[in-house]
């Protein structure tokens, strides 16, 4: 089941009556949440249901021993170790069995057989069980905080097993700390006009940037320069690459919002996941608001212990971000693309971050490179080099194979094609029309535009309604038909 | 109720009451069609007590027009009740047949009597698609699931979790609850944005000669390369167990080749693929005694008798054809079925 799927509708508004009826008590709205998030899981594969369900239940128990033992405790150290360690092995023992056996078993044959020996590994073909690397990680984020004592083990187990398995997140994030949700699990909800204005808004926004935009974009101008890439011209590869950077952005911002604007239906607050990723002038910027839970996760429970922990990688930052973004690229997916993309990415951060520390040493040795950085050559620059990046970097993510990725980097500068997209005008304009509205999204969230978002909401209540109004029969017009897979939902 | 309350009100309302106007003026270019769906098929038989029950796939709804004309005719004498299944094939027929038609033509009433006690008759309509294969790669084509309960989507969401095809019962549901509507009409038609758009240009509205142009040439190569896959033998497997299905109640079968638009038919295709489909049907036919009723390419309707979708007669055309095909090859359909040698009254029936 997902968001734009036809079940959801039936389900979502049945889930919600049920929700508001039922007494406001924190038993009672858990218990709803617990069946409908097992539910929704159930819908995808019941069999894999046990896989979540019994994760949830060992990282509760982990969790209740870690909290009954002090970290300054020096007796119980090793069997808080032990604690941790029985929760790492098994959920990214899982995740790895799950995601990563298949890939590692296949790529050890294929060298074993370029340097001329016959071993070979069986290769599993095994489900990709829905959402694993997100609840994994959701999960195991948990039991680290609750193991440095940063976060209190939850006391209920029904709220801890909502938090394991809050449908409205459950298959692509975002990926929230314990200290985010489940505080908010231990409290009844309310309803109010605000909640219910703020989460039909932000569900509208979310299903405008991924049923109109994303599969707009992806069917009309990407996904057949993509498949046919030796038959395009360069000019239309560059044009896919923007495209498939609005298709990747609104596809995955679009399920966030919806996944917000859902648990808002609920009351319950999920952490932003976006935060107007085009706007930034750094990479490292970029990574702030882009896919933030994931990032922040990353940085939290790889990057800070390694270049704060005592092991070779202290200090080390380089490395480190390197490190970390072939982690990210492995998380994507079980492919030696994504590790590309990831490297890619680890390469550019540490890149940045020489860049940075070198020119601060300019800035000290003299003021006017703190002006020339504040000038709007400098922002524009820096502004066009971070998006040019990400946008090369999606070649290799976007990609079948790295031999289809380099295809594509060639002809985006000798191709040639010379196939034309065959768009209507019609077709055209609400192409443009999803470029501008992925634009307009952005600019409202520079500061000096903000203004005018706050301006609608000022406006009276009807015409607001008329213009909420009028993008609903749009969206009925221009929605591509036939849903597709959220790009996210794979990883 | 707080200001609050009154503003998301007024919000919704407004919107509301937008996309309402926007539907109602919408509908004026393009209204959404109701048209009769396999459960009101369904739902006649379970009422009704007919002489003959047609099964096929959207092209049944011909044969409900026929009905009328026929029940006209004879003052009431003679009744069908007309079963389309949408985009149906033998296979997803001979579900329907079992799963859903069984047990209204089997029931009994309260004295132990057949409650169908008039049905004598079956009239399959099938055409060369529906003996091809079913398209694996396009599960979202399970026109059946327009025929099942919520038991029916639960049984196979439980065997293979929410997909494409068992998808079809809950889209097919939120369309019969918004089928007044055009704004969700179009989703299925995408016609809209095209009809404004030649509105605004003071242009007729409908296909332009372009996409007839190309429509005819796709479909002519449908129907040519039809050849290739007629007689499917799971779909010929479920044809012989709809034969049986009416003589194991000793219901008078008639296999209906349903009329084609002529267009959509080549030089090539009117000696193949049609004419080898004819054969496979009069071979199959003979030997069971089933009357087959060749109308693909006699029946007296033209192209202007087609709707745009290339594939189904439009509401003059229906009216011409029942006229014409009460006169002409569906005339047994004014008179009673002969009585079966051994019928179901008897006690001998199943």
């Amino acid at each position: 089941m997902s968001f734009v799927e036809v079940e959801f509708a039936f389900f979502l508004p049945l889930v919600l009556i049920a929700y508001w009826l039922l007494p406001r008590a924190r038993v009672a709205q858990n218990s709803l949440l617990l069946v409908a998030g097992w539910l929704f899981y159930a819908s995808w594969n019941w069999k894999l249901l046990s896989l979540l369900v019994f994760g949830a239940l060992l990282d509760f128990a982990i969790g209740r021993s870690l909290g009954s033992r002090s970290l300054g405790d020096v007796d119980a150290r090793g069997r808080r170790m032990l604690a941790l360690g029985v929760s790492l092995v098994w959920n990214l023992g899982a995740l790895a069995y799950f995601k990563y056996s298949g890939f590692f078993a296949q790529s050890f044959n294929e060298l074993m057989t370029a340097i001329g020996i016959g071993a070979s590994l069986p290769v599993l073909h095994v489900i990709l069980p829905l959402g694993i690397s997100f609840y994994t990680l959701q999960r195991v984020g948990y039991v680290i905080d609750v193991y440095y004592e940063r976060q209190k083990p939850s006391q209920s187990l029904l709220d801890f097993l909502v938090f394991a398995g809050f449908f409205p997140q459950l298959t692509a994030g975002p990926i929230a700390r314990g200290a985010e949700l489940l505080p908010q699990l231990a409290q009844p909800r309310q309803l109010t006009p605000k909640l219910l204005a703020s989460a039909a808004g932000t569900f509208l926004l979310g299903y405008m940037l991924k049923a109109w935009v994303a599969d707009t974009v992806g069917t009309t101008f990407v996904d057949p320069v993509f498949a046919n890439s030796d038959q395009y011209s360069s000019g239309l590869h560059w044009l896919a690459m923007l495209g498939y950077a609005t298709q990747v952005f609104a596809d995955f911002a679009g399920y966030s919002l919806l996944a917000i604007g859902t648990a808002r239906f609920f009351g319950l607050e999920l952490p932003i996941n976006f935060d107007a990723p085009f706007i930034s002038k750094s990479l490292p910027e970029f990574w702030r608001r882009w896919h933030i839970t994931l990032n922040r996760w990353l940085f939290d429970y790889i990057y800070n212990p390694l270049v704060a922990g005592s092991g070779w990688f202290r200090g080390r930052f380089y490395s480190a971000l390197i490190l970390v973004f072939l982690a990210s690229g492995l998380w994507h997916g079980a492919a030696f693309t994504f590790i590309v993309w990831g490297l890619m990415h680890g390469i550019g951060m540490a890149v940045q971050r020489g860049w940075d520390e070198w020119y601060r040493g300019l800035c000290r040795k003299d003021r006017k490179y703190v002006t020339l950085r504040k000038s709007a050559l400098y922002g524009l620059l820096a502004w066009g080099l971070t998006q040019l990046y990400f946008m090369l970097s999606l070649i290799p993510f976007r990609a079948g194979s790295l031999a289809d990725a380099a295809g594509f980097a060639r002809h985006m500068f000798v191709s040639n094609g010379n196939v034309t997209l065959s768009i209507g005008t019609m077709s055209a304009l609400d192409d443009l029309l999803c470029v501008l509205a992925v634009v307009l999204l952005h600019l409202l969230e520079l500061p000096r535009l903000r203004r005018f978002r706050d301006t609608f909401f000022a406006m009276p209540a009807p015409l607001r309604g008329a213009v909420y109004g009028v993008l609903i029969v749009y969206l009925f017009l221009f929605v591509p038909v036939g849903a597709s897979t959220f790009i996210y939902r794979q990883f | 109720m707080s200001e609050s309350w009154k503003q998301l009100c007024a919000v919704a309302a407004t919107a509301l009451a937008v996309i309402v106007g926007a539907d109602i003026a919408l509908a004026r270019l393009a209204p959404p069609r109701q048209l009769r769906e396999v459960q009101d098929g369904v739902a006649d038989l379970r009422s009704k007590n007919p002489d003959t029950l047609v099964l096929g796939s959207s092209h049944a709804r011909t044969l409900h027009v026929l009905g009328g004309e026929l029940e006209r005719r004879t003052g009431g004498a003679q009744t069908l009740v007309a079963v389309p299944l949408e985009n149906g094939k033998l296979v997803a027929y001979d579900w329907l047949l079992k799963n859903k038609l069984e047990p209204l033509v089997d029931a009994t009433d309260g004295d132990g009597h057949p409650a169908k006690s008039r049905l004598r008759r079956l009239v399959l309509i099938t055409e060369w698609w529906d003996s091809c294969p079913r398209d694996h790669d396009s599960p979202y084509w399970n026109l059946p699931a327009r025929a099942w309960t919520f038991d029916d989507f639960l049984a196979d969401v439980a065997r293979d979790g929410i997909n494409g095809f068992n998808r079809n019962y809950l889209q097919n549901r939120l369309r019969r609850i918004f089928s007044g509507s055009s704004l969700v009409y179009d989703r299925t038609q995408q016609v809209l944005v095209k009809y404004l758009v030649q509105a605004a240009r003071h242009q007729p509205l409908g296909p332009t000669r372009e996409e007839v142009a190309l429509t005819t040439t796709q479909w002519q190569a449908m129907v040519e390369h039809g050849a290739n896959c007629i007689g499917d033998a799971k779909q010929m497997q479920a044809l012989a167990d709809i034969s049986e299905f009416a003589a194991a109640r000793h219901l008078e079968m008639t296999i209906l080749l349903f009329p084609r638009k002529p267009a959509t038919l080549n030089e090539r295709s009117r000696q193949t693929t049609l004419p080898q489909f004819a054969a496979l049907v009069r071979g199959f036919a003979a030997p069971r005694g089933i009357r087959v009723v060749d109308l693909t390419t006699t029946a007296p309707v033209g192209d202007d008798d087609f709707m745009e979708d290339f594939d189904h007669i439009n509401a003059v055309g229906n009216k011409k054809f029942a006229s014409w095909a009460l006169e002409h090859d569906l005339g047994f359909l004014l008179q009673p079925a002969p009585p079966p040698v051994s019928s179901m009254a008897q006690g001998n029936g199943p």
